[in-house]
């Protein structure tokens, strides 16, 4: 089997298996403490006890290579640049210990610098570098070595929303090429939504499910997961307080905003109704009941809107209000959401420079 | 006060009017240049047997570590004169290491410019290993294995990444061992003599001046300090560029 099988036994930090196809971005999620760096690190080799954890790449065994004979690309929340070393002997490191002459590493490095918008910073340290421009030098740095799994540990953490935003789009356009693995440790709704293609969820040390985002927010098994996934997220461009959908129709934002945003809700913020509601919400689509799921008393359920827009959404209702609209596959209601419980993301008008 | 007050007694007392004469007289030049380029010798020694002995420490995790580190220690805080009398015992004419080296090669090492070296080193080297564990400790080891992910083995890892990061502290070991040296007096007197043009390094020279002419044993005293200050200032000087 290609891609990536890891099979980890550390009990008490992390005990599981965790399976990706080549091309595939795998986001992994759990609270603090849930072994996801360590997931990192077994992949990577890193851990002391990496005796103990099974990883195959592309049919190759890698449990008994240390980490320099693994073809693993990382990249941390700090971006972990060589000091020393300027822009492009940071990108140009990896290709020259792997054995390429001087001049073809700096000549790829240079090449990674440029699709990664960074060429033009090639000849600075890391400390005269913005934040998100160390992390693109990372980013750069470990493609550069032709990776066949790429290790993203919460990548865009440190940097400011509308930074970490412009590089989640960077990123994407790369991953689209990339045919490796991609492991990405987040605790940004954003991020899976953005990129993920499936998701890996743990808890005290457990990987306790894995699926699709969308298979993950419509039954989360974990709080942190449902708060992570359960998120919803519509895209538009923004004028003022209304957002033009990209699946159509508009949304009503109490706060201002300018260009391409990403709109969040949180499912306890969606209201659902028999009939069209004449409160104060100003956002409001008929929808039909896709599925509906049960988890501590609360009921989450999955939407599908009619009109006004092609989107899916998620509410979250009591039991007892999900027994008087009579949940069931392909009933018709209606949903709503006051404008100020919106928040309105600017994407990609953003600019770390 | 108690600090300063020495040296500008040195510096007040100094025979100015001869100072020319004294220095480049053919004695000192000889004793002056001696010093200079065994003290450097004992330099170059302790970076090639102090830098492996330092990343151990540092890096690598073995039983007996702290065993290692407080042999490492022991010359720091050893009277010169008994690291003297130590040395004598390994290499001297009936040592466990000069007799069988004189009954195979004929060298003899006490009393020559090697024993004067070899003195240098032994009290130097704790100072040089002590610097660069400490600079060895500060920089981070995730950077390291950055480095192994990118492929760098352990050798490439060392030389491209550890030593890079770690130079400031090298450097000042480096300058530690160099000034120890310089100032080596018992040990030298002990293990290699004091004879002239071969061992009599500037220490000796000092006190063997001291003994007839006052004012020759200032003269060289004032050319170790002005020596001394000098590398100071201008390391100094290199360190504030770095930052």
């Amino acid at each position: 089997m290609s891609g990536l099988r890891a099979r980890l036994d550390l009990p008490g930090r992390l005990v599981g298996e965790v399976n990706a196809a080549p091309g595939e971005l795998v986001a992994v999620v759990g609270p603090n403490g849930a072994g996801k760096t360590t997931l990192v690190e077994a992949v990577a080799g890193t851990l002391p006890e990496r005796h103990s954890c099974l990883v195959v790449v592309d049919d190759e065994d890698w449990s008994a290579l240390p980490p320099q004979r693994r073809h693993a690309g990382l990249v941390f929340q700090e971006h972990l640049l060589f000091p020393h070393l300027d822009a492009r002997a940071n990108v140009a490191f990896g290709p020259r210990s792997r054995g390429a002459s001087r001049r073809e590493a700096v000549a790829g490095a240079d090449r990674w610098l440029e699709r990664l918008g960074v060429a033009d910073r090639a000849n600075s340290r890391p400390h005269e570098l913005s934040g998100g421009q160390s992390q693109r030098v990372a980013l750069a740095r470990a493609l550069a070595t032709d990776p066949r799994v790429l290790l993203l540990d919460e990548p865009f953490s440190s940097l400011d929303i509308a930074v970490a935003a412009s590089l989640r789009d960077v990123l994407g356009v790369h991953l689209r090429q990339f045919t490796g693995v991609t492991l990405m440790v987040t605790h940004d709704a954003l991020d899976v939504r953005a990129l993920a293609d499936r998701v890996v969820v743990l808890q005290d040390g457990t990987v306790v499910q894995d699926g699709t985002p969308e298979a993950i927010a419509e039954a989360p098994a974990t709080p942190h997961a449902a708060r992570l996934l359960g998120l919803n997220v519509l895209s538009g461009i923004a004028t003022g307080t209304e957002v033009a959908l990209t699946t159509g129709g508009a949304l009503v934002l109490a706060t201002p905003a300018t260009g391409p945003v990403l709109a969040t809700f949180a499912p306890s913020a969606v209201t659902l109704t028999a009939d069209e509601p004449v409160g104060s919400a100003r956002n409001r689509w008929p929808v039909t009941v896709h599925r509906a799921v049960e988890r501590d008393g609360v009921v989450r359920v999955h939407l599908h809107a009619r009109a006004g827009t092609d989107a899916d959404l998620y509410a979250d209702v009591t039991r007892g209000a999900a027994a008087e609209l009579a949940l069931t596959q392909g009933r018709e209601l209606w949903a709503s959401v006051k404008a100020t419980e919106v928040t309105a993301w600017e994407a990609a008008a953003a600019t770390d420079r | 006060m108690f600090l300063v007050l020495p040296l500008v007694a040195l510096v007040a007392s100094a025979p100015w009017g001869r100072m020319g004469a004294i220095v480049t007289a053919p004695d000192a030049r000889e004793a002056l240049w001696l010093s200079l380029w065994t003290s450097s010798v004992a330099a170059a020694l302790c970076l090639v047997l102090g830098l492996p002995l330092a990343w151990l420490l540092a890096r690598a995790d073995f039983p007996g570590r702290q065993l290692l580190r407080a042999l490492v220690t022991v010359p720091l805080v050893l009277p010169p004169v008994v690291a003297g009398v130590a040395l004598l015992s390994a290499f001297g004419r009936r040592g466990i290491v000069g007799e069988p080296l004189r009954a195979a090669f004929g060298t003899q090492i006490p009393y020559t410019t090697a024993a004067v070296v070899l003195a240098h080193t032994f009290v130097a080297l704790p100072f040089f290993v002590l610097s660069l564990e400490g600079a060895l400790r500060s920089t981070p080891e995730r950077l390291e294995r950055v480095a192994a992910s990118l492929g760098a083995d352990r050798w490439t890892t060392f030389r491209r990444v550890t030593v890079p990061l770690a130079a400031p502290g090298l450097a000042a070991g480096l300058v530690l061992a160099w000034a120890r040296s310089l100032g080596e007096f018992g040990a030298t007197i002990t293990f290699a003599g004091n004879y002239p043009g071969t061992t009599r390094t500037m220490p000796l020279a000092v006190y063997t001046a001291l003994q007839q002419d006052r004012d020759t044993a200032i003269a060289l005293s004032l050319v170790l300090l002005a020596l001394c200050v000098a590398v100071l200032l201008a390391l100094r000087e290199r360190w504030w560029n770095v930052r």
